[in-house]
């Protein structure tokens, strides 16, 4: 039986088997469309994961997705409860010692290699996403690059836009750390060595995309997770570090100074990405497993594999973040896009001893460092679960009066991917913040929330959580 | 994987690939003859262009797989680094 820590993807598609949340799909799927299309209802419906068995034009391929597209998967993958995920993650990253990754000779990851001249990038099976990424994307790309002057190896998932049979367009961008290591290349007129990890553990994807302090490597942040070291392989043309059960392990190198034009691509905010002139990846090895597994992510139009991953591990920092300046905050919820739409719980009994409170979380939450997206904010009492829409619209329904409890702040730093941006993309966007306090207010407003909220028993309620199964349900 | 025979899907995406090429080459020739329109690229020529998406993308009706179908922005194209 599978079990966390997950050391390959191919254990985490063994433990999803063995808990039902697994689908062999065995009829031809196209990568045209087909696979992103069955991607999206599995993330409308909360659906299982995936593996395609049989890829039109790609023989002898599969094609894995969606293992992390609910919040239960992505709790099994830490290693943790998903009843109050948020909370209990930030609580558990506080605790962490790191350790490190330990190399080991040789892996599975290395049973095929191509080089130069062998390599043929057309021959995998990247699936298009929207309809306009033309070329499509290799989107469950994990990319690791070496700050050259401090050894650094910094990992995250990216985007690569697939440019001919061994070249990908990298969406390298100046405030991200591999942005912030490639310009020390630039700066040098060096090429910069890169690799891109597809198919791997369910961790290893989750931990690339923590927003992470600078000089923190995040395969230490898998071992501190796990409490066991990643097993890794030095790269065949480079000296990167990859863990060593990965499916497939693109090795190239970034010019310092050609750039071409990437995109369009869907992004998460529903609409496509404008042109970029961006950096070139030059493929000069591609290692693998023999009968590999491609790993897609799907991101478009919420809600998706991308937004469940993004959103939980962006709450994570979130919380955590803005905790240090308001310690009364309880909890954290990005509810779309990647958090442009976010509620945020407050502890009720302290709101009540602190006036202008809310106003003090509002001015917090987007000044945090790990506020980038968040652009309108819902604030609640601690009795409600932010995570739960229907509440928030309830919320927002009986404790909200547009006329006093509203707050907005415009020019405030946003982002160039929001389409409703005032400035038509010009600079690195700008928006307007809107708060809106959704708590139960003071008299002479709370005459009505005197009365109490008209629900059964707290005992019974209990009762029925716990007997639920038993009732047949 | 890479040893195995050229399929005719892996053949269109190579054509896709020679279009795309072709745009990336040619994007300022392109964006001064058909800026804020909507183009499709087959055979490495323009092969249709309009404002209506829906109107525009009938000419690659057929070969979605190979055929670049994309808005011309007006303006600067940004590089972030």
């Amino acid at each position: 039986m599978s079990q966390f820590p997950f050391k390959s993807l191919r254990d985490w598609i063994d433990f999803l088997k063995e808990r039902g949340q697994l689908v062999e799909n065995k009829e031809d799927v196209d990568l045209r469309g087909e696979v992103a299309a069955i991607s999206r209802k599995i993330a409308l419906t909360n659906g299982p994961a995936v593996v395609h068995h049989r890829i039109k034009g790609y023989p002898g391929w599969r094609i894995f997705s969606d293992g992390l597209t609910t919040r239960q998967r992505s709790a099994w993958a830490l290693g943790i409860s998903e009843d109050r995920i948020v909370t209990n993650l930030a609580d558990k990253l506080k605790r962490l010692d790191k350790v490190k990754p330990v190399i080991v000779k040789d892996g599975p990851c290395k049973e095929l290699m191509y080089f130069a001249g062998q390599v043929d990038l057309v021959k995998l099976p990247i699936a298009f996403t929207g309809e306009y990424d033309t070329p499509p994307f290799i989107t469950a790309g994990i990319s690791n690059i070496r700050d050259p002057e401090t050894g650094w190896q910094n990992t995250g998932i990216r985007r690569f836009q697939l440019k001919g049979k061994d070249r990908l367009n990298n969406l390298v961008l100046p405030f991200q750390h591999e942005g912030i290591i490639f310009a020390k290349y630039i700066k040098k007129n060096k090429p910069a060595p890169v690799a891109i990890v597809i198919g791997a553990d369910p961790l290893y994807n989750l931990v690339s995309l923590m927003p992470a302090p600078d000089q923190v490597d995040e395969m230490d942040t898998w071992g501190a997770f796990t409490g066991i070291p990643l097993e890794v392989v030095r790269c065949e043309t480079n000296d990167l570090l990859v863990p060593a059960t990965s499916e497939i392990v693109i090795e190239g190198e970034m010019d310092p100074k050609e750039r071409v034009l990437e995109g369009p691509f869907s992004e998460f905010t529903g609409f496509y990405s404008g042109l970029r002139m961006l950096p070139v990846v030059h493929v000069m090895c591609v290692t693998m497993r023999k009968d590999c597994i491609y790993q897609n992510m799907y991101m478009a139009v919420p809600t998706s594999e991308a937004h469940t991953m993004g959103h939980l591990m962006n709450e994570v920092e979130l919380l955590r973040q803005i905790k240090e300046f308001v310690p009364e905050v309880k909890d954290v919820a990005i509810l779309s896009s990647w958090g442009m739409v976010t509620a945020v719980s407050v502890d009720k009994k302290a709101k009540v001893k602190k006036p202008g409170l809310v106003n003090k979380i509002a001015l917090t939450v987007k000044t945090v460092k790990a506020s980038p997206f968040v652009k309108n904010v819902i604030v609640v009492d601690d009795d409600v679960d932010p995570h739960n829409v229907h509440e928030i619209l309830w919320c927002m329904s009986v404790k909200f009066q547009g006329q006093k409890d509203i707050l907005v702040i415009p020019d405030f730093p946003g982002t160039i991917l929001d389409p409703s941006e005032p400035y038509l993309g010009k600079g690195p966007g700008v928006t307007s913040y809107t708060v809106f306090d959704c708590t139960e207010k003071p008299p002479p407003y709370d005459e009505a929330y005197k009365r109490g909220v008209a629900q059964p028993r707290e005992n019974y309620r209990k009762l029925v959580e716990e007997k639920w199964g038993i009732y047949g349900f | 994987m890479f040893e195995s025979e050229v399929t005719p899907e892996q053949r269109e995406r190579r054509r896709l690939l020679e279009n795309r090429a072709w745009l990336d080459k040619n994007f300022e020739m392109v964006q001064k003859e058909y800026p804020d329109q909507w183009i499709v690229i087959l055979d490495q020529k323009v092969a249709s262009h309009g404002s209506d998406i829906d109107v525009v993308k009938r000419s690659a009706e057929g070969k979605e797989g190979e055929a670049v179908v994309i808005r011309i922005p007006v303006g600067t194209i940004p590089t972030p680094m």
